[in-house]
């Protein structure tokens, strides 16, 4: 860990000195942005919502991955255990029980809350390269259980009851589901960052040791930031299984989905709230095209791209975004709606 | 039924040397720099993949070119170190080459695609059938060249970093970087040799693997939670641990398997895993590092 730490100590602590000049592009850029993501399902064909509804679950795990390691800096590798926990929760919840889908949603993210605190409590006193070890391990033994109990019907997987609507209604509600509970996951992880809970999980990052000093309950916070990580981890994989009607423990467990949602939030910017969201976004779009361009070379192009990003993008996109000039073009966009009042001075505002 | 018990012990300690020499490379590279080697797997794949080639295209013997496949992933695995991973440790990002190693990981597998196929591969000799009955038990030749030969390689490996001097800076650079370094150390330099010695281990342990193994791109995954159990149980970086916890594993495994079945089998390495992080992450020898 110790050897970690400089890493940590360089990075600017996101949101810690926030930018003086004016926030008011932000607000106006979000405002534009989910505006169009709202009305973008009028004009899009079925395969493309269905891509995007990927594309927001994978925004949603990489947002959760954030809130455990890109703020306390605990490097959940194998996160994806929830989202295969939540997707096995709605699966045999739906099917063997007849829970409604929305209970059965609700369930896998209290449930994934619960594993995650009863597993989280003992393995988050780890030091962090040990916790990064433990929770791959919790992946893997999980995927093993639920491969071999009978309730999950084994290595043949869960088919989830198909909705008895239109299929173009089916992909809206996914779409704006997906999109609702993204948009939930980006929240609250802003409130995480403007509480105190952002300042003690940040201050465990920089210096565990110091943090526990000063009195912070180092484990509470750590085992509280993993449960609201696990919380929509299980949400987005509970939306999958129904999205996708079929499960299986190969595929919801698996150790690639759980370095891709990492990567991204890594690729966005780790400890920023928009950061692992433009992640997601850009690589799985990314992934989509590779795929279906080159399949043959698909993960030799995937491989040298994640190499090629940490090599030249380990800070994260936002970094260089925040680079940008932002005041000075926040100044050029009022002045093009001033144009008639040229003339007047500027101290007049 | 004991019998069927006793012979399940003897698979576990005949499988145990090969965990260790599994686990070792994985265990040294991360006790050393603090590197998590996702790739670590396929190195075993391709080391396996390397074997299968030398076997079937010019009929060299699994076991005889064992030294060829070390020194062609030792190289590898070199390059890697000083282009890539070095870059990252410089600038202070040693958390991104887990990331990293997961990437050469997709890209090792894709290759393998290429070249090989997704078709099952094996390596059958003609000593692949002989076996001795001792007591009832059976001892497969195979199974007992493997064992010899992991043990080998790692009794040379403790020597080499217990007494030559590349070993004993590798050694120092993981107890202390800064002060190896004040020491006139090449700490990067040294980096290198770790993770091509690291690579040559997974190499080795692909090529003991092929006679006992059908070899697919793929192969890799269930390797890695034993390559984990054994790092973790041994303590990393610790090579007499390695040995010890493959023997454990390898025990534990089979006869876990005896009682529940063959379906538990990885889940009961990793349960090991998990258990020993929580009870004793320092590993059950105790001790980090080869003193």
């Amino acid at each position: 860990m110790t050897a970690q730490q400089p890493s940590i100590a360089t990075n600017p602590a996101p949101g810690a000195k926030r930018a003086k000049p004016s926030r008011r592009p932000l607000i106006i850029a979000l405002v534009l942005l989910s505006t169009f993501v709202v009305l973008l399902p009028a004009v899009l064909g079925g395969y493309w919502m269905r891509v995007l509804t990927v594309v927001f679950i994978f925004a949603i795990m990489a947002e959760s991955v954030n809130i455990i390691a890109g703020y306390a800096g605990y490097n959940a590798l194998g996160n994806a255990v929830f989202f295969g926990v939540g997707a096995y929760i709605v699966g045999v919840t739906t099917t063997q029980l007849n829970v409604p889908f929305w209970a059965a949603l609700l369930l896998a993210g209290l449930g994934c809350v619960a594993y995650s605190v009863v597993i989280g409590y003992p393995i988050l006193r780890l030091s962090g390269r040990y916790f990064l070890m433990a929770t791959l391990g919790l992946l893997e033994i999980t995927r093993e259980v639920v491969l071999n109990l009978d309730i999950t019907g084994g290595a043949q997987g869960i088919a989830t009851p198909v909705m008895d609507v239109s299929p173009e209604f089916a992909n809206r509600l996914f779409y704006y589901l997906a999109l609702a509970v993204l948009a939930t996951v980006v929240w609250v992880t802003w409130w995480i960052q403007r509480h105190n809970m952002g300042l003690a999980l940040r201050a465990i990052k920089f210096d565990e040791e110091a943090a526990r000093t000063m009195g912070i309950n180092s484990t509470w916070y750590k085992t509280q930031a993993w449960a609201v990580s696990a919380f929509f981890t299980g949400l987005a994989g509970g939306v999958y299984a129904y999205f996708l009607a079929y499960i299986e423990p190969a595929s919801v467990f698996e150790i690639a989905t759980s370095v891709r949602m990492y990567i991204e939030h890594v690729f966005g910017g780790a400890g920023t709230v928009f950061g692992p969201v433009l992640g997601a976004l850009i690589l799985e779009l990314l992934s989509e095209f590779v795929w279906a361009r080159f399949t043959e070379i698909h993960y030799l192009i995937l491989g040298s791209l994640v190499i090629l990003i940490t090599l030249f993008v380990p800070k994260g996109l936002i970094s260089y975004i925040r680079k940008i000039p932002v005041h000075r073009l926040d100044a050029w966009v009022i002045g093009l709606f001033r144009r008639d009042s040229a003339g007047r001075e500027e101290s007049e505002d | 039924m004991g019998g069927e018990l006793m012979q399940a012990v003897v698979n576990g300690l005949l499988l145990g040397g090969f965990y260790a020499i599994l686990g070792v490379g994985f265990s040294l590279v991360y006790g050393v720099m603090g590197i998590i080697n996702l790739a670590h797997a396929s190195l075993v794949m391709i080391g396996a993949y390397l074997t299968f080639t030398f076997f079937s295209g010019w009929g060299l013997d699994p076991f005889l070119s064992l030294p060829i496949v070390a020194v062609v992933l030792f190289i590898f695995c070199w390059l890697t170190q000083k282009y890539i991973l070095n870059s990252l440790i410089r600038r202070g990002f040693l958390g991104m080459t887990v990331v990293s190693t997961f990437g050469l990981n997709l890209v090792l597998i894709n290759i393998a695609l290429l070249i090989w196929s997704a078709n099952y591969r094996g390596v059958v000799t003609s000593y692949s059938g002989v076996a001795f009955d001792f007591v009832g038990v059976r001892l497969p030749l195979v199974r007992i060249i493997i064992l010899v030969l992991s043990l080998v390689i790692t009794y040379v490996l403790y020597q080499f970093l217990k007494r030559t001097k590349t070993g004993k800076a590798i050694r120092a650079v993981a107890l202390n970087r800064d002060a190896a370094q004040l020491m006139g150390i090449n700490v990067y330099g040294i980096y290198s040799i770790t993770f091509g010695i690291g690579g040559a281990l997974a190499g080795m342990a692909g090529g003991l693997l092929s006679p006992i193994s059908s070899i697919t791109p793929f192969m890799g995954g269930p390797l890695l939670g034993i390559v984990f159990s054994v790092a973790v149980l041994g303590g990393l970086g610790n090579v007499n641990g390695a040995v010890l916890a493959g023997v454990v594993l390898g025990v534990a495994q089979v006869v876990g398997v005896y009682f529940l079945g063959t379906p538990w089998q990885l889940a009961i390495s990793y349960a090991i895993f998990i258990l020993v992080l929580l009870f004793r992450p320092q590993g059950i020898m105790g001790v980090k590092f080869v003193r």
